[in-house]
């Protein structure tokens, strides 16, 4: 697996900061139907997750730690964003 | 992250609840303040990535100021925080007011205390790089301190959404 690079780092803030922006158009948003509104709510915390996945893999750099620890990380995405964007959307 | 994860759960139940009372109190928060925060907060995650790579280069002295960039980020934060939450306190939003603002100063002000935690690791990252000759110990300090940082990132990048997008 490739090491990690200024170069490496350095274009993973530039995913996350675009990612950021993307939000922001999707959350500011509100005038039109509410189904879309809610749809687009909940894009933007699947983003956020997205973004959170990005942070560890590529900042902690989880993606050289052993394999039990990345699937315990993406574990931890996948239950916490499944079950709040679950809660946000049913509720 | 297990009790972050407990409180986001607690806000979309109550959110779920009072729908109505949440959608108007995220109208009383400034959109802009959250972004710049969080564009504030990548960009010191990345300085410190950066920093631990010029650590492992033996190039101290730019690790040093790498991290001294993202102590100054992190003050920034803190100062956009302040503002925040002064704007809030004067128009009389505060924890009191509604289970909305309730959970936003308790959301917001846990990752401020993790995030004051995080910038005490950063101070004490940047004088282990100013030693002569770092050993495996000091690495240990640069490594963990530089985790902490990101998993301060980590929780932010989701209570960004979930805080200013998610009332709705």
């Amino acid at each position: 697996m490739a090491a990690s690079t200024p170069r490496r780092v350095l274009a993973s803030w530039g995913v996350l900061v675009l990612a950021t922006c993307l939000s922001w158009a999707l959350g500011s948003h509100h005038d039109g139907h509410p189904g879309a509104a809610n749809a687009a709510t909940a894009v933007t915390l699947a983003i956020g997750f997205g973004k959170a996945h990005l942070v560890g893999s590529e900042f902690m750099e989880l993606r050289h730690a052993p394999s039990a620890l990345r699937l315990l990380f993406a574990a931890w995405i996948l239950l916490v964003g499944g079950t709040l964007i679950g809660l946000y959307v049913l509720s | 992250m297990t009790v972050f994860a407990l409180f986001f759960g607690a806000f979309l139940y109550e959110r779920g609840r009072e729908p109505v009372v949440f959608a108007a109190s995220r109208h009383e928060l400034t959109l802009a303040f959250g972004v710049v925060n969080t564009v504030v907060l990548l960009t010191s995650s990345l300085l410190v990535a950066l920093a631990v790579q010029s650590h492992r280069a033996a190039r101290h002295r730019r690790a040093s100021r790498a991290i001294g960039g993202a102590t100054l980020c992190a003050l920034a934060f803190v100062m956009l925080k302040a503002f925040e939450w002064g704007a809030l306190l004067s128009d009389h939003l505060d924890p009191a007011t509604n289970h909305f603002f309730a959970y936003y100063f308790g959301l917001t002000g846990l990752h401020l205390l993790h995030l004051v935690l995080g910038t005490a690791a950063l101070l004490l990252v940047r004088r282990t790089l100013r030693r002569p000759a770092p050993g495996r110990r000091d690495r240990l300090i640069v490594e963990g301190g530089a985790t902490y940082w990101h998993m301060v990132d980590l929780l932010w990048v989701v209570i960004f959404p979930l805080v200013y997008f998610s009332s709705t």
